[in-house]
């Protein structure tokens, strides 16, 4: 077997749970970013829920070194009363984004306590003042469900490019 | 730390180096990388509002219309520190600027 091969996600052990809510429930939340409702964004995740975008490749930890992206929920909220801001500099004129959610996988599943983990491809294309820029990578996200439905404790979202030099990426991937 | 590297006339590269201590407890240095994250990465609340600035900026001065910039905000504002032998200004006035070319012609005085 090549090592290319051997790399390639093993079959879910998700087998035989449905993988239509999950593909579902990332395509609303790349809709809602899409139409700048971040603050509906923000209430998908858990009181704990964190969103990671590394700095490097296989990134180990947020903890050691700085990331494009580490935000809890009371960075987040931060995040998004200034996005909701009118005179914020850098949204002056506002992003449009295109978010494109593909391949996904229901990589890990624990009905039990309803925690799962789903793999998918991002790309997001962003319009800005006369500029269009590309955004792609793999995201991993770590649902619960509880009373609401689905929920967000973790999304990790590893950019292609995630280390070169970029320009101000103002709003979330 | 920041090192800021000037590519070309229109571009500047930066880049942030979290500084870890040795010996310091782990929600420190966790701190100060959390820190880092939301006031010098690319996606903070602080440096991309700085960027759009220096962008602006710079489109602005692209522009041919005069041959000068204007730096004099505040000028003839500012204040004696007697407590620090400084000047002093409000953070929003073009002080520093003023002092730093004023700086930098000395600088090239003595080199000349």
């Amino acid at each position: 077997m090549t090592g290319a091969a051997s790399r390639a996600p093993a079959p879910p052990a998700a087998a035989g749970i449905d993988r239509a809510p999950f593909e579902e429930f990332l395509i609303y939340e790349a809709r809602l970013l899409d139409e700048r409702r971040f603050r509906e964004w923000m209430e998908l995740f858990t009181e704990d829920g964190t969103y990671w975008v590394p700095a490097v490749p296989d990134q180990a930890s947020p903890f050691d070194q700085a990331s494009l992206f580490y935000d809890d929920r009371a960075l987040m909220k931060t995040r998004v009363e200034r996005l909701e801001h009118p005179r914020i500099h850098v949204q002056t004129p506002p992003s449009r984004t295109a978010h494109l959610v593909g391949n996904v996988l229901l990589e890990q599943a624990d009905e039990a306590k309803g925690e799962y983990v789903v793999g998918s491809t991002v790309i997001m294309v962003e319009y800005r003042d006369e500029v269009q820029r590309l955004f792609a990578g793999r995201q991993r996200h770590r649902l619960r469900r509880d009373a609401m439905g689905l929920r967000i404790v973790e999304k990790r979202v590893d950019l292609i490019n995630c280390d070169c030099a970029f320009e101000a990426i103002a709003v979330p991937i | 730390m920041r090192v800021i590297k000037p590519v070309a006339v229109d571009r500047t590269e930066v880049t942030i180096y979290p500084i870890r201590l040795l010996g310091a407890p782990p929600a420190m240095n966790f701190g100060n990388i959390r820190l880092l994250n939301v006031t010098h990465s690319a996606s903070s609340f602080v440096q991309t509002d700085d960027l759009e600035s220096f962008m602006r900026a710079q489109k602005g001065l692209r522009s041919c219309a005069t041959d000068w910039v204007d730096i004099s905000r505040g000028l003839g504002e500012e204040e004696p520190d007697r407590e620090l032998n400084a000047t002093r200004a409000l953070a929003t006035h073009e002080m520093v600027v003023r002092a730093q070319y004023k700086a930098w012609l000395g600088y090239m005085r003595e080199a000349a």
